[in-house]
Protein backbone atom coordinates (compact mmCIF):
# COMPACT_ATOMS: atom_id res chain seq x y z
CA UNK A 1 0.00 0.00 0.00
CA UNK A 2 1.25 3.60 -0.87
CA UNK A 3 1.46 6.24 1.14
CA UNK A 4 0.16 9.35 -0.30
CA UNK A 5 2.66 12.48 1.20
CA UNK A 6 1.75 15.16 -1.65
CA UNK A 7 -0.54 17.19 0.55
CA UNK A 8 2.67 17.62 2.53
CA UNK A 9 5.77 19.84 2.26
CA UNK A 10 8.11 18.41 4.52
CA UNK A 11 7.79 15.57 6.88
CA UNK A 12 9.79 12.93 8.65
CA UNK A 13 10.11 9.49 9.28
CA UNK A 14 11.01 7.19 11.89
CA UNK A 15 11.83 3.18 12.16
CA UNK A 16 9.47 1.24 14.86
CA UNK A 17 11.22 -2.43 15.31
CA UNK A 18 9.42 -5.50 16.99
CA UNK A 19 11.99 -8.40 17.72
CA UNK A 20 9.82 -11.09 19.42
CA UNK A 21 12.84 -13.15 21.31
CA UNK A 22 11.23 -16.54 22.12
CA UNK A 23 11.04 -17.25 25.88
CA UNK A 24 12.30 -13.99 26.68
CA UNK A 25 10.24 -10.50 25.40
CA UNK A 26 8.94 -8.60 22.50
CA UNK A 27 11.41 -5.46 22.23
CA UNK A 28 9.82 -2.20 20.92
CA UNK A 29 12.13 0.07 19.62
CA UNK A 30 12.75 2.89 17.62
CA UNK A 31 14.71 5.53 16.06
CA UNK A 32 12.00 8.55 17.12
CA UNK A 33 13.40 11.48 19.12
CA UNK A 34 11.39 10.05 21.83
CA UNK A 35 9.54 7.69 23.05
CA UNK A 36 5.89 7.21 21.33
CA UNK A 37 3.22 5.09 21.44
CA UNK A 38 2.20 3.46 18.05
CA UNK A 39 -0.80 1.30 17.45
CA UNK A 40 -1.20 0.96 21.37
CA UNK A 41 2.78 -0.61 21.37
CA UNK A 42 5.04 1.72 23.25
CA UNK A 43 8.34 1.72 21.80
CA UNK A 44 11.61 3.31 23.44
CA UNK A 45 13.18 5.96 21.83
CA UNK A 46 16.85 4.89 20.73
CA UNK A 47 17.17 7.68 18.39
CA UNK A 48 20.30 7.62 16.62
CA UNK A 49 21.60 5.01 18.73
CA UNK A 50 19.50 2.80 16.19
CA UNK A 51 20.24 2.46 12.88
CA UNK A 52 18.61 0.57 9.92
CA UNK A 53 20.14 -0.40 6.33
CA UNK A 54 18.06 0.41 3.47
CA UNK A 55 15.08 -1.67 1.96
CA UNK A 56 14.60 -2.82 -1.71
CA UNK A 57 11.11 -2.17 -3.21
CA UNK A 58 9.88 -4.59 -5.44
CA UNK A 59 6.83 -5.59 -7.08
CA UNK A 60 7.64 -9.18 -6.60
CA UNK A 61 8.72 -10.91 -3.40
CA UNK A 62 12.00 -10.75 -3.80
CA UNK A 63 14.88 -12.15 -1.07
CA UNK A 64 16.54 -9.37 0.53
CA UNK A 65 18.72 -8.79 3.53
CA UNK A 66 18.11 -5.92 6.42
CA UNK A 67 20.58 -4.89 8.68
CA UNK A 68 19.96 -3.44 12.15
CA UNK A 69 22.45 -1.94 14.06
CA UNK A 70 21.78 -1.07 18.01
CA UNK A 71 24.84 0.98 19.47
CA UNK A 72 25.75 1.89 22.72
CA UNK A 73 24.77 -1.34 24.35
CA UNK A 74 25.83 -0.96 28.20
CA UNK A 75 28.50 -3.95 28.85
CA UNK A 76 26.60 -5.22 31.56
CA UNK A 77 24.14 -6.09 29.13
CA UNK A 78 25.75 -7.93 26.89
CA UNK A 79 25.57 -11.32 28.77
CA UNK A 80 21.95 -10.91 29.15
CA UNK A 81 21.89 -10.35 25.21
CA UNK A 82 23.68 -12.99 24.56
CA UNK A 83 21.66 -15.37 27.01
CA UNK A 84 18.69 -15.32 24.91
CA UNK A 85 17.92 -16.62 21.35
CA UNK A 86 18.23 -13.49 19.79
CA UNK A 87 19.05 -15.75 16.19
CA UNK A 88 16.14 -16.93 14.61
CA UNK A 89 13.61 -14.08 16.30
CA UNK A 90 10.90 -12.53 14.37
CA UNK A 91 11.43 -8.96 13.71
CA UNK A 92 9.35 -6.52 11.77
CA UNK A 93 10.09 -3.02 10.94
CA UNK A 94 7.76 -0.09 10.11
CA UNK A 95 7.95 3.09 9.20
CA UNK A 96 5.89 5.63 10.53
CA UNK A 97 5.39 9.49 9.15
CA UNK A 98 5.14 12.66 11.23
CA UNK A 99 5.52 16.09 10.50
CA UNK A 100 8.39 18.06 10.79
CA UNK A 101 6.80 19.15 14.28
CA UNK A 102 6.62 15.42 15.32
CA UNK A 103 2.71 14.99 14.68
CA UNK A 104 1.91 11.82 13.71
CA UNK A 105 0.03 12.04 9.76
CA UNK A 106 -3.49 10.61 9.84
CA UNK A 107 -3.49 9.12 6.31
CA UNK A 108 -4.30 5.42 4.77
CA UNK A 109 -0.90 3.21 4.71
CA UNK A 110 0.76 5.47 7.63
CA UNK A 111 2.91 3.41 9.22
CA UNK A 112 4.14 0.92 6.42
CA UNK A 113 5.54 -1.95 6.78
CA UNK A 114 9.18 -2.25 5.84
CA UNK A 115 10.07 -5.61 6.42
CA UNK A 116 9.17 -9.22 8.29
CA UNK A 117 11.58 -11.60 8.56
CA UNK A 118 13.66 -13.07 11.09
CA UNK A 119 16.85 -12.71 12.17
CA UNK A 120 19.21 -14.67 10.26
CA UNK A 121 22.66 -13.51 12.39
CA UNK A 122 23.87 -11.98 15.21
CA UNK A 123 27.21 -9.86 15.52
CA UNK A 124 29.05 -8.22 18.38
CA UNK A 125 31.38 -5.47 18.32
CA UNK A 126 32.88 -3.67 21.60
CA UNK A 127 34.12 -0.21 21.38
CA UNK A 128 36.11 0.97 24.11
CA UNK A 129 35.64 4.22 25.46
CA UNK A 130 38.90 6.54 26.10
CA UNK A 131 37.12 9.33 28.21
CA UNK A 132 34.45 7.49 29.75
CA UNK A 133 36.59 4.62 30.62
CA UNK A 134 33.78 1.97 29.22
CA UNK A 135 33.35 -0.60 27.17
CA UNK A 136 30.08 -0.23 24.99
CA UNK A 137 28.97 -3.03 22.30
CA UNK A 138 26.79 -2.75 19.10
CA UNK A 139 24.69 -5.42 18.14
CA UNK A 140 23.91 -5.94 14.78
CA UNK A 141 21.29 -8.53 13.78
CA UNK A 142 21.50 -9.53 10.65
CA UNK A 143 18.16 -10.51 9.18
CA UNK A 144 16.18 -12.08 6.40
CA UNK A 145 12.76 -12.02 4.63
CA UNK A 146 10.26 -14.38 4.49
CA UNK A 147 10.83 -14.97 1.13
CA UNK A 148 13.94 -16.31 1.75
CA UNK A 149 13.07 -18.31 4.29
CA UNK A 150 10.50 -19.67 2.16
CA UNK A 151 13.52 -20.20 -0.52
CA UNK A 152 15.39 -21.92 1.39
CA UNK A 153 12.66 -23.98 2.83
CA UNK A 154 13.08 -27.73 3.04
CA UNK A 155 9.30 -29.56 2.70
CA UNK A 156 7.91 -32.59 1.58
CA UNK A 157 7.80 -35.98 2.89
CA UNK A 158 10.75 -38.07 1.60
CA UNK A 159 10.58 -42.20 1.15
CA UNK A 160 12.33 -42.71 4.56
CA UNK A 161 11.23 -44.14 7.96
CA UNK A 162 12.27 -41.12 9.39
CA UNK A 163 10.18 -38.82 7.31
CA UNK A 164 7.28 -40.77 7.20
CA UNK A 165 7.17 -40.98 11.59
CA UNK A 166 7.63 -37.62 12.02
CA UNK A 167 4.15 -37.21 10.51
CA UNK A 168 2.69 -40.63 11.25
CA UNK A 169 4.60 -42.41 13.94
CA UNK A 170 2.55 -45.62 14.12
CA UNK A 171 3.12 -45.85 9.88
CA UNK A 172 5.32 -49.03 9.10
CA UNK A 173 5.14 -48.27 5.65
CA UNK A 174 8.64 -47.48 4.84
CA UNK A 175 10.08 -49.23 7.56
CA UNK A 176 12.18 -51.61 4.47
CA UNK A 177 13.51 -48.69 2.46
CA UNK A 178 16.82 -48.94 3.83
CA UNK A 179 16.71 -52.40 3.88
CA UNK A 180 15.31 -53.07 -0.02
CA UNK A 181 18.42 -50.66 -1.07
CA UNK A 182 20.76 -52.96 -3.02
CA UNK A 183 19.15 -56.06 -1.79
CA UNK A 184 18.75 -59.18 -3.90
CA UNK A 185 15.80 -61.39 -5.04
CA UNK A 186 16.09 -64.55 -7.24
CA UNK A 187 12.54 -63.86 -8.70
CA UNK A 188 11.95 -66.67 -9.89
CA UNK A 189 14.20 -69.27 -8.44
CA UNK A 190 13.38 -72.39 -8.02
CA UNK A 191 12.63 -73.21 -4.35
CA UNK A 192 15.99 -75.71 -4.41
CA UNK A 193 18.26 -72.64 -5.13
CA UNK A 194 19.40 -70.72 -2.55
CA UNK A 195 18.29 -67.26 -2.54
CA UNK A 196 20.57 -64.34 -1.18
CA UNK A 197 19.65 -61.22 -0.13
CA UNK A 198 15.78 -59.97 1.25
CA UNK A 199 12.92 -62.51 0.40
CA UNK B 1 25.40 -115.22 -75.74
CA UNK B 2 25.82 -111.89 -74.82
CA UNK B 3 28.79 -110.80 -72.68
CA UNK B 4 26.06 -110.74 -69.37
CA UNK B 5 25.78 -114.61 -69.89
CA UNK B 6 29.57 -115.11 -69.50
CA UNK B 7 29.76 -113.37 -66.34
CA UNK B 8 26.77 -115.87 -65.60
CA UNK B 9 28.83 -118.58 -66.44
CA UNK B 10 31.52 -117.33 -64.47
CA UNK B 11 29.52 -116.84 -61.23
CA UNK B 12 28.23 -120.36 -61.80
CA UNK B 13 31.93 -122.01 -62.47
CA UNK B 14 33.27 -120.07 -59.04
CA UNK B 15 30.15 -121.37 -57.39
CA UNK B 16 30.35 -124.93 -58.69
CA UNK B 17 34.09 -124.95 -57.63
CA UNK B 18 32.85 -123.43 -54.19
CA UNK B 19 30.13 -126.55 -53.58
CA UNK B 20 32.58 -128.81 -55.09
CA UNK B 21 35.13 -128.43 -52.39
CA UNK B 22 33.80 -128.87 -48.65
CA UNK B 23 36.31 -126.82 -46.90
CA UNK B 24 36.23 -123.86 -48.99
CA UNK B 25 32.09 -123.98 -48.91
CA UNK B 26 32.61 -124.64 -45.15
CA UNK B 27 34.27 -121.13 -45.35
CA UNK B 28 32.29 -119.40 -47.67
CA UNK B 29 29.05 -120.34 -45.52
CA UNK B 30 31.13 -119.15 -42.59
CA UNK B 31 32.11 -115.78 -43.88
CA UNK B 32 28.03 -115.14 -45.56
CA UNK B 33 26.48 -116.03 -41.75
CA UNK B 34 29.36 -113.40 -40.29
CA UNK B 35 28.09 -111.02 -42.86
CA UNK B 36 24.76 -111.58 -42.41
CA UNK B 37 25.13 -111.20 -38.59
CA UNK B 38 26.89 -108.22 -38.53
CA UNK B 39 24.59 -106.61 -40.59
CA UNK B 40 22.01 -107.81 -38.23
CA UNK B 41 23.49 -106.55 -35.28
CA UNK B 42 24.80 -102.99 -36.78
CA UNK B 43 21.46 -102.56 -37.48
CA UNK B 44 20.39 -103.25 -34.14
CA UNK B 45 23.10 -101.16 -32.36
CA UNK B 46 21.98 -98.38 -34.24
CA UNK B 47 18.37 -98.80 -33.24
CA UNK B 48 19.46 -99.34 -30.28
CA UNK B 49 21.48 -95.89 -30.21
CA UNK B 50 18.91 -94.05 -31.70
CA UNK B 51 16.32 -95.26 -29.07
CA UNK B 52 19.48 -94.60 -26.24
CA UNK B 53 19.24 -90.82 -27.60
CA UNK B 54 15.81 -90.42 -27.27
CA UNK B 55 15.78 -91.37 -24.11
CA UNK B 56 18.54 -89.42 -22.87
CA UNK B 57 16.80 -86.15 -24.47
CA UNK B 58 13.46 -87.62 -22.28
CA UNK B 59 15.30 -88.47 -18.61
CA UNK B 60 18.11 -86.08 -18.58
CA UNK B 61 17.98 -84.34 -15.36
CA UNK B 62 16.79 -80.73 -16.29
CA UNK B 63 18.81 -77.28 -15.02
CA UNK B 64 16.87 -75.49 -12.26
CA UNK B 65 15.53 -72.01 -13.27
CA UNK B 66 17.93 -69.75 -11.37
CA UNK B 67 14.76 -66.92 -11.59
CA UNK B 68 16.14 -63.33 -12.34
CA UNK B 69 18.11 -61.67 -10.03
CA UNK B 70 16.20 -58.00 -8.89
CA UNK B 71 18.16 -55.57 -7.67
CA UNK B 72 16.09 -53.04 -5.83
CA UNK B 73 17.70 -49.46 -5.07
CA UNK B 74 14.63 -47.56 -3.59
CA UNK B 75 15.96 -43.71 -2.71
CA UNK B 76 15.41 -42.44 0.53
CA UNK B 77 16.10 -39.09 -0.03
CA UNK B 78 13.19 -39.35 -2.59
CA UNK B 79 10.34 -36.54 -2.02
CA UNK B 80 7.07 -37.72 -2.49
CA UNK B 81 5.73 -35.67 -5.52
CA UNK B 82 2.26 -33.52 -4.91
CA UNK B 83 0.00 -33.66 -8.14
CA UNK B 84 -2.77 -31.14 -9.33
CA UNK B 85 -4.97 -31.47 -11.95
CA UNK B 86 -3.92 -34.49 -14.36
CA UNK B 87 0.06 -35.75 -14.47
CA UNK B 88 1.65 -39.20 -15.58
CA UNK B 89 4.07 -40.02 -12.91
CA UNK B 90 6.34 -43.49 -12.06
CA UNK B 91 6.11 -44.06 -8.58
CA UNK B 92 8.72 -44.22 -5.55
CA UNK B 93 9.37 -47.65 -4.79
CA UNK B 94 8.76 -48.46 -0.80
CA UNK B 95 8.48 -51.84 -0.32
CA UNK B 96 8.57 -55.40 -2.33
CA UNK B 97 8.28 -58.67 -0.99
CA UNK B 98 8.72 -62.15 -2.50
CA UNK B 99 6.26 -64.82 -2.01
CA UNK B 100 4.70 -67.65 -3.56
CA UNK B 101 8.16 -69.85 -3.77
CA UNK B 102 9.84 -67.11 -5.25
CA UNK B 103 7.29 -66.98 -8.13
CA UNK B 104 5.64 -63.90 -7.72
CA UNK B 105 6.79 -60.58 -6.14
CA UNK B 106 4.90 -57.87 -4.89
CA UNK B 107 5.80 -53.96 -5.04
CA UNK B 108 4.66 -51.00 -3.21
CA UNK B 109 4.72 -47.93 -5.51
CA UNK B 110 3.91 -44.56 -3.87
CA UNK B 111 2.84 -41.94 -6.13
CA UNK B 112 1.54 -38.63 -4.97
CA UNK B 113 0.72 -36.97 -1.50
CA UNK B 114 -2.88 -36.88 -1.10
CA UNK B 115 -3.68 -32.79 -1.27
CA UNK B 116 -6.52 -30.95 1.54
CA UNK B 117 -9.45 -29.22 0.80
CA UNK B 118 -10.87 -27.41 -1.77
CA UNK B 119 -11.34 -23.39 -0.89
CA UNK B 120 -13.89 -23.19 -3.11
CA UNK B 121 -16.35 -26.07 -1.91
CA UNK B 122 -14.87 -26.91 1.00
CA UNK B 123 -14.80 -30.46 -0.06
CA UNK B 124 -11.96 -33.04 0.11
CA UNK B 125 -10.00 -33.54 -2.66
CA UNK B 126 -9.94 -36.72 -4.55
CA UNK B 127 -7.34 -38.38 -6.33
CA UNK B 128 -9.11 -40.77 -9.87
CA UNK B 129 -6.69 -43.28 -11.40
CA UNK B 130 -6.92 -42.85 -14.90
CA UNK B 131 -4.77 -45.59 -16.82
CA UNK B 132 -1.77 -47.49 -15.60
CA UNK B 133 1.17 -48.44 -18.26
CA UNK B 134 3.38 -50.99 -18.67
CA UNK B 135 7.09 -50.11 -20.70
CA UNK B 136 4.84 -47.39 -22.37
CA UNK B 137 2.12 -49.81 -23.31
CA UNK B 138 -1.36 -48.85 -21.71
CA UNK B 139 -2.60 -51.91 -19.58
CA UNK B 140 -5.71 -52.53 -21.03
CA UNK B 141 -7.15 -54.74 -17.59
CA UNK B 142 -9.85 -57.91 -17.27
CA UNK B 143 -13.03 -57.47 -15.79
CA UNK B 144 -11.91 -57.97 -12.31
CA UNK B 145 -10.25 -54.52 -12.84
CA UNK B 146 -6.84 -55.60 -11.57
CA UNK B 147 -5.61 -58.21 -13.70
CA UNK B 148 -3.75 -57.20 -17.17
CA UNK B 149 -4.87 -59.10 -20.12
CA UNK B 150 -2.40 -56.81 -22.26
CA UNK B 151 -0.98 -53.70 -23.39
CA UNK B 152 -1.45 -50.77 -25.83
CA UNK B 153 1.31 -48.77 -27.40
CA UNK B 154 0.76 -45.64 -29.11
CA UNK B 155 0.77 -47.04 -32.35
CA UNK B 156 -2.15 -49.52 -31.39
CA UNK B 157 0.12 -52.28 -31.26
CA UNK B 158 -1.04 -55.02 -28.82
CA UNK B 159 1.38 -57.06 -26.42
CA UNK B 160 0.05 -59.93 -24.66
CA UNK B 161 2.71 -60.94 -22.72
CA UNK B 162 2.13 -59.90 -19.61
CA UNK B 163 -1.94 -61.49 -20.11
CA UNK B 164 -3.10 -63.02 -16.07
CA UNK B 165 1.25 -62.07 -14.84
CA UNK B 166 0.40 -58.76 -13.78
CA UNK B 167 -2.20 -57.29 -11.36
CA UNK B 168 -2.47 -54.01 -10.12
CA UNK B 169 -3.93 -52.90 -7.22
CA UNK B 170 -4.36 -48.78 -6.24
CA UNK B 171 -5.16 -46.97 -3.42
CA UNK B 172 -6.48 -43.00 -3.50
CA UNK B 173 -5.59 -42.15 0.44
CA UNK B 174 -3.49 -44.91 2.74
CA UNK B 175 -3.90 -48.25 2.69
CA UNK B 176 -7.61 -48.62 3.58
CA UNK B 177 -8.76 -46.55 0.90
CA UNK B 178 -8.56 -48.91 -2.39
CA UNK B 179 -9.41 -47.04 -5.37
CA UNK B 180 -11.25 -48.58 -9.29
CA UNK B 181 -9.46 -47.25 -12.12
CA UNK B 182 -11.59 -45.57 -14.35
CA UNK B 183 -14.16 -46.90 -16.63
CA UNK B 184 -14.17 -49.89 -14.62
CA UNK B 185 -16.73 -51.08 -12.51
CA UNK B 186 -14.50 -53.23 -10.01
CA UNK B 187 -11.26 -53.41 -8.83
CA UNK B 188 -11.03 -52.64 -5.33
CA UNK B 189 -9.16 -55.50 -4.00
CA UNK B 190 -9.62 -54.41 -0.34
CA UNK B 191 -7.51 -53.22 2.61
CA UNK B 192 -3.39 -53.29 0.99
CA UNK B 193 -2.24 -54.97 4.44
CA UNK B 194 -4.39 -57.61 3.45
CA UNK B 195 -2.51 -58.01 0.14
CA UNK B 196 0.97 -57.19 0.30
CA UNK B 197 3.05 -60.08 1.96
CA UNK B 198 3.78 -59.42 5.27
CA UNK B 199 1.83 -56.51 5.82
CA UNK B 200 -0.24 -55.47 8.92
CA UNK B 201 -2.53 -53.20 9.83
CA UNK B 202 0.17 -51.02 11.05
CA UNK B 203 1.32 -50.49 6.91
CA UNK B 204 -0.88 -47.63 6.60
CA UNK B 205 1.00 -45.16 4.17
CA UNK B 206 -1.11 -42.58 5.56
CA UNK B 207 -2.05 -39.53 3.28
CA UNK B 208 -0.36 -41.29 0.41
CA UNK B 209 -1.69 -42.67 -3.05
CA UNK B 210 0.02 -45.60 -4.05
CA UNK B 211 -0.04 -49.22 -5.92
CA UNK B 212 0.60 -52.39 -4.97
CA UNK B 213 1.96 -53.93 -8.37
CA UNK B 214 1.55 -58.16 -8.18
CA UNK B 215 3.99 -59.84 -10.99
CA UNK B 216 4.02 -63.48 -11.94
CA UNK B 217 7.55 -64.80 -12.73
CA UNK B 218 7.16 -66.17 -16.76
CA UNK B 219 10.50 -67.25 -18.57
CA UNK B 220 8.57 -68.00 -21.29
CA UNK B 221 6.61 -64.13 -21.29
CA UNK B 222 9.90 -62.66 -20.29
CA UNK B 223 8.12 -61.14 -17.09
CA UNK B 224 10.96 -61.70 -14.51
CA UNK B 225 10.75 -58.04 -13.04
CA UNK B 226 8.95 -54.59 -12.60
CA UNK B 227 8.73 -53.01 -16.15
CA UNK B 228 8.72 -49.19 -16.03
CA UNK B 229 5.26 -48.36 -14.97
CA UNK B 230 3.58 -44.97 -15.54
CA UNK B 231 0.12 -44.15 -13.79
CA UNK B 232 -1.91 -40.97 -14.90
CA UNK B 233 -3.66 -39.66 -11.99
CA UNK B 234 -6.51 -36.24 -12.01
CA UNK B 235 -6.42 -34.65 -8.71
CA UNK B 236 -10.24 -33.34 -8.16
CA UNK B 237 -8.29 -30.07 -7.20
CA UNK B 238 -7.61 -28.18 -10.47
CA UNK B 239 -8.54 -24.48 -9.29
CA UNK B 240 -5.42 -22.16 -9.39
CA UNK B 241 -6.92 -20.57 -6.16
CA UNK B 242 -7.22 -23.95 -4.32
CA UNK B 243 -3.90 -25.53 -5.67
CA UNK B 244 -2.20 -22.05 -4.46
CA UNK B 245 -3.84 -21.99 -1.20
CA UNK B 246 -3.20 -26.04 -0.64
CA UNK B 247 0.69 -25.43 -1.26
CA UNK B 248 1.04 -22.31 0.95
CA UNK B 249 -0.39 -23.42 3.62
CA UNK B 250 0.02 -27.17 3.85
CA UNK B 251 3.21 -27.87 6.40
CA UNK B 252 3.87 -31.39 4.84
CA UNK B 253 4.50 -30.71 1.49
CA UNK B 254 4.24 -27.21 1.16
CA UNK B 255 5.20 -23.97 2.41
CA UNK B 256 3.92 -23.85 5.56
CA UNK B 257 2.34 -20.36 5.77
CA UNK B 258 -0.42 -19.73 8.63
CA UNK B 259 -3.70 -18.73 6.93
CA UNK B 260 -3.05 -15.57 9.60
CA UNK B 261 -0.46 -14.45 7.24
CA UNK B 262 -2.38 -14.89 3.66
CA UNK B 263 -4.65 -12.25 2.86
CA UNK B 264 -8.27 -13.04 2.63
CA UNK B 265 -7.86 -16.44 3.82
Amino acid sequence: MTVNLSAYTSVQSAYFVDLDIPDYAILHFSNFDRSYTLSGTSYTNLGQLLSISNSQSELRASAHEMTVVISGVPAGSVAEIMDNPIKGSAITIRRAFFTTAGQFLSITGNPATKFTGVVNNVGYNEEWDQAAQLARFNISLICTGNASLLANRVAGRRTNPLDEKDWFPNDLGMDRVPTLKNSNFQFGAATTITTAGVK
Amino acid sequence: MSWLDDIGDIASSVGGFFKSSPIISGVLSTVMTGYALNKVTSSIAKDNQSTKSADASASAPVAPDLGNRLQLDPDSKTKIPVIYGTAFIGGKLVDARMADSNQTMWYCLVLSEVTGTLMSTGAASVMTFNDVYWNNGRIVFDTDGVTAIYTVDKNGKVDRSIAGLVRVYCYKNGSTTPAIIENYSSGAGGNAYALMPSWTSSHTLDSLCFALVKITYSKEKNVHGLGQMQFKLTNSMTKTGDCLKDYMTNTRYGAGIDTAEIKSL
